[in-house]
């Protein structure tokens, strides 16, 4: 969901515009950090994921990396874009392969949504005031080694 | 009361109201108070004295708040705090910025009952 700036300026009592910008960079972090952490998407975003070769299952249903899913396409051996089908089960959502694919293949998935669960979307502003609220200050560090929990995370194959 | 302070310890919004003068074609100014925005609050009482001011006895009560920072907050501003439907009205004495990162102020105000 895009940032509501009044909503985090709220949520952040205070009673100015200065640090929006700042706010917006941190929202923009939060949103990032839990989609690299959970492959939750705050936002709608497209992003691909590489099926080394048939799921494995008699549905051939593949569990997709990124949630909540609204679309995942592939483009089959005629240069032709296909749909597949999204399965929830358990509230995560698979996609459904047909039958006789050639693999390895990459599809294309569409996650996200504009519209937030309020759960999460107040530990999304709480943890972008928190985010915000330690810009340049080496004297409030951000809880269980942030740096090292960044640079484990990226380029490891996810986000 | 300086350091970091938990944004969550704000409770209490008071308005901020700054003064305008108007100078009329005598000379004479005239003053309004005009609300520039809000500011998230901690209120600590200082200390309360009993003085007599031109219209008798009245309670003059220093305060020590602690704000969140606010640009047009300033130490000529003065704190309306809605308190229960009460209009309680806090004159601003001094307005400090402590470490300059325009995060929170510290407020001494005086708030004078008749």
């Amino acid at each position: 969901m895009a940032i509501d700036i009044a909503k985090v300026r709220s949520w952040s009592r205070k009673g100015h515009q200065l640090d929006d910008p700042a706010l917006q960079i941190a929202w923009e972090a939060a949103q990032r950090e839990l989609e690299m952490r959970t492959g939750w998407c705050a936002d709608p975003v497209t992003r691909t994921q590489y099926v080394a070769a048939e799921p494995d299952n008699v549905e051939r249903l593949l569990r997709l990396e990124r949630q909540p899913a609204t679309a995942a396409t592939y483009v089959d051996s005629a240069s032709v874009t296909q749909s597949l089908t999204l399965v929830t089960i358990n509230g995560i959502q698979y996609a459904k392969f047909p039958d006789a694919l050639t693999y390895p293949l990459t599809i294309t998935v569409s996650a996200g949504s504009n519209t937030l669960n309020p759960l999460l979307e107040m530990a999304l502003l709480q943890r972008t005031i928190q985010l915000e609220a330690s810009r340049g200050d080496d004297t409030q560090t951000l809880p269980g080694a942030y740096w090292d929990r960044i640079c484990s995370m990226i380029g490891k194959g996810i986000g | 009361m300086a350091g970091h302070v938990p944004t969550g310890m704000l409770r209490i919004p008071m308005e901020v109201q700054n003064p305008v003068r108007t100078v009329d074609l005598y000379g004479q100014a005239s003053e309004a108070w005009v609300t520039v925005g809000v500011v998230h609050c901690h209120v600590e009482q200082a200390n309360t004295t009993e003085v007599i001011d031109d219209r008798g006895v009245a309670v003059r009560t220093d305060w020590r708040i602690l704000a969140s920072w606010h640009p047009e907050l300033t130490a000529r501003s003065r704190l309306i705090w809605t308190d229960y439907g009460t209009a309680r009205t806090f004159a601003i004495r001094s307005a400090t910025d402590r470490d300059q990162r325009r995060r929170r102020f510290e407020i001494e105000a005086t708030e004078v009952m008749p």
